[in-house]
């Protein structure tokens, strides 16, 4: 078995593979202020959801922003790459991935044999992330992150959110609460800033936003932001059905090749 | 202990037994008014110089060595200035010739430095302690955030604090930061009224794609530009230099740049026998001017060049046989050393700095006698200063010339117009040459915002991509 772990800023997955490169455990904890203990736990998690023992893996990748710190893993790597194998492993013929997670937002352009040839990342503003929408959301508007995105698709005139800054945004909120705009039109126009922040990044980095375009991250499972990424680019966008392990994934896939 | 560490730090180096009398003292006294304890200069000889440096190497040794020479020369910049030597600044990326050969002219009349390239490139590079000058300028008038650079507030900040003094004139050259002459205003209207500046400009006028150097008018009015600065300053110095002295300076930058071409050379090789830093510090003269002279930097750059050819021949390299090379606009830093390290420790050679990187065309001799058209020439020849579509032009001339695998723009984010430019060219050359080009988002000078781990997946990634496109 292989297993990838990838330790993000506020969730860390792992994902166990069997030699014919099948998935066989996932699992997911909120990364806490030891990213090397996240990343211990997690994998535990998953071995023990399948019975194994950690002696059975023969290589581990780990991935994400914690990726340094989880000594167990036999290599490291950038979670953009990860991304990629990933996402690839699951649609075969994808272009481009737009990765929401927790802290940072990625667009990654894939060539025909789903080799990265670009990626443009969110610099040093949490804007346009799963942040954003948590601070926003459960602060501001009293809903779970999980309400929101079947909230927003009620929407009959989203509000216009003209900041891109979490904190500002957060105060602009307040000021359409008060103003007797509905949750609704808000949770909408909150997920419009998202998809025109995160695709205003990618064009910024001469993403070409090629079809098949797939959309993965814990932020992926949000159907109010899926939505909005489709009106932004005017194409469909594609999502994995567990968006948030894709990195993982890749991870693993990578471990199994560079074990061999 | 402390007459230890000090003596450690010259011999790290490259300076000799001899020298040791003479430069011990001036070091402390330099180290003292820069701000710098013994545990800095603990921390430059056991963990900043032997991380980012070749160290076993002589020529680069003495390369750092004439870089801490030019530093406490720097420092006693008030004393000249109090001996009635006369002071004259330059701000990066005016043109260096005249400087060199004002100081050819009247070397014990005229001190020429520019003052915030230094200071910034020794507190970063070798201590890591850029910072306090930063925070002077952003406590008193150049606020945190805002657009001007690390180098206008390190010259801001140590002109506050008085570790430089006032010139008889700045000469400023606005061809590609605007922001340089405002830092003068601010320092001229808050600290010092005796700051005197001249700005020389060149407008970017010209349709994308045209050859600037061939344009015989641009060359005119550049020539002319450059020979009202430069009588500007020659007056308020009370210095006349012969027009021959400019040649000979000319031919000496010609002669030292051909020198850095052979080593550039040199770091095609496979493997790669030179880390980038290492090497990135014989460019050092090629674009300021260093008050102590060139001859030592020139002498430390023969010496690297043959202990290079030695190790090409014994094939060391720092990297394994094969690895990726990328060209690069600006990711070599001196001032934030890890940028090139984070390539180099992840299997991906970053040897050649485009700037500093000679076009064919660079290295032709030039084709006017007039010595301000030569000049002239020899700027619009370079990628800086030019349109768009010609820099593209070069660029992809150089990416060629030195088999690189792919390029990497940016890290100048702070700068309002080679912020936008390098997206631009990094389009335009990705389409010529269908080469990898990545653009990074960041700071060559200052690594406040963007840290090393905030950066470390972006640099991961390149040279993730790199190497499975290498195989």
């Amino acid at each position: 078995m292989f297993a990838g772990i990838d330790i993000g800023s506020v969730t860390t997955k792992a994902v166990i593979i069997n030699q014919q490169g099948k998935m066989e455990a996932y699992s997911q904890i909120p990364t806490n202020s030891d990213r090397r203990k996240s990343g211990e736990d997690v994998f535990e998690l998953a071995l023990k959801k399948i019975g194994e023992s950690s002696k059975n893996v023969k290589y581990i990748i780990s991935t994400g922003y914690g990726r340094k710190s989880f000594t167990s893993s036999n290599q490291a790597l950038p979670e953009i790459i990860c991304h990629a194998r990933g996402t690839k492993s699951l649609f075969p013929i994808v272009r481009t991935i737009i990765d929401i997670g927790g802290q940072d937002s990625k667009v990654i352009e894939l060539d025909k044999k789903g080799n990265v040839i670009k990626f443009e990342m969110n610099d040093k503003c949490a804007a346009g992330t799963g942040r954003f929408l948590e601070v926003l959301t459960e602060r501001i508007l009293n809903l779970s992150l999980e309400e929101l995105g079947p909230l927003a698709l009620k929407s009959k005139n989203h509000c216009n959110l003209s900041s891109i800054c979490t904190v500002f945004a957060e105060s602009e909120i307040i000021s359409l609460l008060s103003e007797h705009r509905t949750k609704e039109d808000i949770a909408y126009g909150i997920s419009k800033a998202i998809a025109r922040r995160v695709v205003g990044m990618g064009i910024s980095g001469q993403i070409t936003f090629t079809e098949p375009i797939v959309f993965s991250g814990g932020v992926a499972r949000n159907i109010g932001v899926v939505k909005a990424l489709n009106e932004e680019l005017g194409r469909e966008v594609l999502t994995p059905e567990n968006p948030q392990i894709t990195a993982a994934l890749g991870a693993a896939i990578f471990a199994e090749e560079r074990c061999q | 202990m402390t007459k230890n560490i000090y003596e450690e730090f010259l011999r790290l180096t490259g300076f000799e037994e001899d020298e040791m009398s003479k430069y011990l003292p001036e070091l402390r006294k330099a180290s003292g008014k820069l701000g710098l304890t013994e545990d800095d200069i603990k921390y430059a000889v056991e963990e900043r110089l032997p991380t980012y440096f070749d160290l076993e190497l002589k020529g680069v040794r003495k390369m750092l060595g004439c870089f801490v020479k030019e530093v406490i020369d720097l420092t006693k910049a008030n004393e000249y200035k109090e001996r009635g030597v006369k002071i004259v600044y330059g701000v990066l990326p005016a043109n260096i010739h005249f400087l060199y050969a004002l100081k050819l002219s009247a070397p014990d009349k005229v001190f020429v430095s520019f003052p915030d390239i230094i200071l910034t490139v020794a507190a970063n590079c070798f201590f890591h302690k850029l910072d306090p000058f930063l925070e002077v300028a952003e406590k008193s008038g150049i606020t945190y955030g805002c657009r001007h650079c690390a180098l206008n507030k390190t010259r801001y900040a140590v002109r506050k604090l008085g570790i430089i003094p006032s010139p008889d004139i700045n000469w400023v050259w606005g061809f590609i930061c605007d922001e340089a002459p405002k830092t003068d205003e601010f320092i001229h209207v808050y600290h010092d009224p005796g700051w005197k500046t001249y700005i020389t400009r060149l407008p970017h006028d010209q349709p994308l794609g045209t050859v600037e150097d061939e344009v015989i008018d641009r060359l005119e009015y550049l020539a002319s530009q450059m020979k009202d600065g430069f009588e500007a300053v020659q007056k308020e110095v009370g210095v006349k230099v012969p027009n021959e002295n400019i040649q000979k300076v000319i031919d000496l930058w010609q002669r030292y740049a051909m020198k850095v071409s052979e080593l550039n050379l040199l770091m095609t090789s496979d493997p790669q026998p030179l880390d980038a830093l290492s090497g990135r510090l014989a460019y050092e003269p090629l674009a300021v001017p260093f008050n102590t002279g060139i001859e030592g930097m020139e002498e430390a750059l023969d010496i690297l060049i043959r202990e290079i050819k030695e190790r090409v021949k014994n094939g060391v390299g720092i990297l394994p046989k094969g690895a990726p090379k990328l060209m690069s606009s600006n990711a070599v830093t001196l001032t934030v050393p890890w940028i090139a390290k984070m390539f180099e420790e992840n299997g991906v050679g970053i040897p050649f700095s485009e700037p500093f990187v000679l076009s064919k065309k660079q290295l032709r001799p030039p084709t006017f006698e007039d010595p301000f058209m030569s000049a002239a020439e020899n700027w619009l020849r370079g990628s800086l200063a030019v349109n768009p579509g010609y820099q593209s032009e070069i660029i992809c001339e150089k990416l060629k010339m030195y088999s690189a695998d792919g390029m990497v723009f940016g890290l100048m984010d702070f700068d309002r117009w080679i912020g936008s430019s390098h997206r631009l060219l990094s389009r335009i050359v990705e389409e010529k040459t269908k080469l990898p080009v990545f653009y990074i988002e960041g700071d060559v000078w200052d690594d406040r915002d963007y840290s090393k781990e905030a950066l470390r997946t972006r640099i991961e990634s390149i040279c993730e991509i790199m190497k499975m496109r290498k195989g």
